[in-house]
């Protein structure tokens, strides 16, 4: 699935490559648009005709109008200001201001920086009381047919070229900086190891909202020259296309939906739609309001039939959804939303698994401590204690060697504790240990045999060993020839492992069931995790045992 | 006396461990003895001859510990535990064994739970809180608190229960009275009572005396047993 991730990401970054040289070939043809012309003209030599009402609407795109308008300036009884005023100016295009006919300022040439934000300071010498009459001259360089065209007057201070700005300015400010910062926050869970599914595609998508804010809104922050917006505005397209999609992707993933590649044909069936004519409808509003309200039916049907995150997902969309009609052009409530959803979302992920990793952790000290315990456990301790007491008052030799070979299982025991795994040579030793001592405690003669075994290949610890203890337990074999056999077989790339153990009973046998298998399970599950199979059951007069792996 | 006891241990070690131990404190007092390496052998012994003593260990070969312990405390003979299972030591006790010897053992720790056999005096009471009787179909627990009285039936007893039932006990009234707590009194040589079962004590004529029960039923009372019971009446 990861491979398939990747090519999709690869194909939507190939098409915004192929997309830009095809544009930026047509920009060298066409040359850049040259209608504004500053003004050599002074505004005497303009008639009344000349200009038109102001409208605060471009009236056309990248049009060049002349307008007039007259703003009255109340300065009260004072006969002259103590600090100087300035009209500001939120305008992406190239402009005249006139005050009384006094040209005060111009942001003038063509091709020098465009900024939306801006301020004409007016001389503090022009700032009589009573009326006077702005005039301007504007090319709306950039802007689209109907887009706003704002200016006020404030004290110069306060409209100051960043802080007199529009509130939007923080807004953008906030997102990106939100997006930014959630896309640094994955990344960083992504690097330390949290590789959960949809963490890329997440990043991604945090990184792209973050990229498609700067230069759809850079406008507001910075002056860039006028020919760089129609390549801007043709990169915006892929990106906004990679969060389109990658929201699909991201969201399927998350519900845990089999077949994603066939749900994916939401993205272009949405695009496609979103091409009819609904009014006066943007067609990016109509294809993410579509967009969300399919995934917002996927993730009802999820949430219904209880899918993982299905419920966040559903109420972040449904959010979503709102923040996109209440900022349908700025869009910047919907995108935080998104944002914040799929940290949240991811968050949670990543909080409850680590919380499986600290069970996990936990689970594999106490089977560490498990190994130990079970050769500590009272009926192997003390019997083997109580053993040792009538061989020092009786027969002390066989005291001697019985604590040598049991000093040597703990010895080899505490060494296998700190492992995840061990050869099967060091588990068949260990067996071998533990056979020999209770052959001698139950003075019987009990062999371990074993064929096709690969003394290098790596199992559990203990393993093998837990099963013929088990076997002890559940057996008596006092008196008696007892042999236990292991075999080893491969089929495919499963290897199989095969221990066979006496039964000196073959009524009423719990050997399957007790916490020694369980032990050898949890032990195969941390090894290799659903990737074996155990079986362990009465078969005649025998007791057989198979693992699988791979 | 002499006792006959059975050794009911799978580990050959242990097993000879208690019967030269066994050897060396019975002395004498040692009537004989046998080792039994599971259940289905302790049975076959026990169906053979009358036995003393039990000494159990209750970890056979994966049986179950308490089932076995239900199963041989219904015997007649006595049952001391000898196990590594210490931490189920006061659960044993409960079902009514005479003692309980953890594994390792010394020659002391045995004597010292072979000597309940027949000296009670150092005892602590007893903790027992039901009693297992053997049933047709396998062992039937109850509640001591669910019995009113005992009743000696010739080797084993009569127990009769608050319900009106009544159910026969492999162990004599002797037996009994060893391992029951202090609330069961000896009332006569042929009754061992729950107090709470005692309603009253009567005087008859010729020096008799009945105990009357809670339940309506009257129990004779031994001559000399009479004063202890009306003095446990009285406390009460």
């Amino acid at each position: 699935m990861r491979k398939v991730f990747r090519i999709f990401v690869l194909g939507l970054l190939g098409l915004t490559l192929l997309c830009l040289p095809v544009h930026a070939v047509q920009l060298i043809n066409e040359g850049l648009p040259q209608q504004f012309v500053p003004s050599e003209k002074q505004p005497e030599a303009l008639t009344d005709a000349d200009w038109q009402p102001f409208t605060a609407r471009a009236p056309a795109d990248n049009g060049t109008v002349i307008f007039k308008h007259t703003v009255t300036v109340d300065l009260g009884q004072k006969s002259h200001l103590q600090n100087p005023l300035a009209i500001a100016v939120r305008l992406y295009g190239v402009y005249d201001f006139y005050w009384d006919d006094e040209f005060i300022g111009s942001n003038r040439h063509l091709g020098d920086k465009a900024s939306l934000f801006s301020r004409v300071i007016i001389p503090i010498r022009s700032l009589t009381p009573g009326k006077h009459e702005i005039r301007m001259r504007i090319t709306a360089l950039g802007m689209k047919k109907g887009e706003g065209l704002n200016m006020w007057v404030a004290p110069a201070a306060v409209a100051s070229s960043f802080f007199g700005v529009h509130h939007t300015v923080i807004s953008t400010f906030f997102v990106a900086t939100a997006s930014f910062l959630v896309g640094i926050y994955l990344f960083v869970m992504w690097y330390t190891g949290q590789r959960r599914p949809g963490l890329v595609a997440a990043i991604t998508i945090s990184f792209a909202v973050f990229l498609m804010i700067l230069l759809w809104e850079s406008k507001h922050l910075f002056g860039y020259p006028y020919r760089w917006q129609p390549p801007i505005e043709l990169l915006l397209k892929p990106i906004a296309l990679l969060i389109f999609s990658l929201l699909a992707w991201i969201t399927l993933t998350r519900l845990k939906y089999q077949r994603r590649l066939f749900w994916m044909a939401m993205v272009p069936v949405t695009i496609a739609v979103s091409f009819i004519e609904i009014g006066t409808l943007e067609q990016d509003l109509k294809a993410f309001s579509l967009l969300l309200t399919a995934l917002l039916g996927l993730c009802a049907h999820s949430w219904r039939t209880g899918r993982p995150s299905a419920k966040l997902y559903f109420i972040g969309f449904a959010f979503a959804f709102t923040a996109l009609w209440v900022d349908p052009f700025g869009k910047h409530f919907f995108l935080i939303v998104i944002t914040s959803l799929l940290a949240v979302d991811l968050g949670l992920d990543i909080r409850l698994r680590a919380e499986e990793a600290q069970k996990h952790a936990i689970v594999t000290e106490r089977l560490r401590a498990d190994l130990i315990k079970r050769n500590i456990q009272p009926h192997f301790l003390m019997n083997s204690l109580t053993a040792l007491m009538e061989w020092v008052e009786t027969e002390p030799s066989l005291a001697v060697d019985f604590i040598d070979g049991l000093a040597e299982e703990f010895r080899v025991l505490a060494n296998f504790s700190e492992r995840d795994s061990v050869t099967i040579s060091e588990e068949l030793a260990l067996c071998n240990i533990h056979i020999k001592l209770m052959a001698q405690r139950l003075s019987a003669n009990i062999s371990l045999e074993t064929s096709n075994l690969d003394p290098e290949a790596m199992i559990p610890p203990g393993i093998f060993h837990t099963l013929i203890e088990n076997a002890f337990s559940h057996n008596n074999y006092s008196c008696m020839d007892a042999c236990f056999r292991l075999d080893y077989s491969h089929g495919g790339d499963k290897q199989r492992y095969c221990l066979v153990t006496p039964l000196s009973r073959t009524n009423n046998i719990a050997l399957g069931t007790g916490t020694g298998t369980r032990y050898v399970q949890a032990r195969l599950e941390e090894f290799c995790g659903n990737a074996f199979s155990f079986r362990s059951e009465q078969v005649g007069s025998v007791w057989k045992t198979t693992i699988e792996l791979g | 006396m002499s006792y006959h006891i059975l050794i009911v241990e799978d580990e050959p070690l242990v097993a000879k461990r208690l019967l030269r131990l066994i050897d060396e404190i019975l002395g004498t007092r040692l009537n004989a003895i046998n080792h039994a390496v599971s259940v289905a052998d302790a049975e076959n012994f026990l169906s053979a001859a009358d036995y003393d003593l039990i000494l159990l260990d209750l970890n056979l070969a994966g049986e179950d510990g308490f089932n076995l312990l239900k199963q041989f405390t219904a015997k007649a003979a006595h049952t001391i535990v000898v196990s590594a299972q210490t931490d189920r030591a006061l659960e044993a006790f409960e079902y009514g064994v005479l003692d309980f010897v953890p594994k390792p053992f010394t020659k002391e720790r045995l004597g010292k739970a072979l000597t309940r056999l027949w000296d009670w005096t150092n005892d602590t009471p007893p903790a027992t809180k039901h009693l297992a009787f053997e049933t047709h179909g396998g062992v039937d627990v109850v509640a001591l608190s669910d019995i009113l009285f005992f009743k000696a039936a010739d080797k084993y007893s009569e127990a009769v229960m608050e319900s009106g039932m009544t159910k026969f006990h492999g162990k004599s009234l002797h037996r009994l009275e060893h391992i029951l707590s202090s609330e069961f009194v000896r009332t006569h040589k042929s009754y061992l009572v729950h107090q709470k079962a005692i309603s009253n004590v009567r005087s008859l004529e010729g020096s008799r005396y009945s105990l009357e029960l809670c339940n309506g039923e009257n129990l004779p009372v031994g001559r000399t047993r009479v004063d202890h019971v009306r003095q446990l009446l009285d406390i009460r």
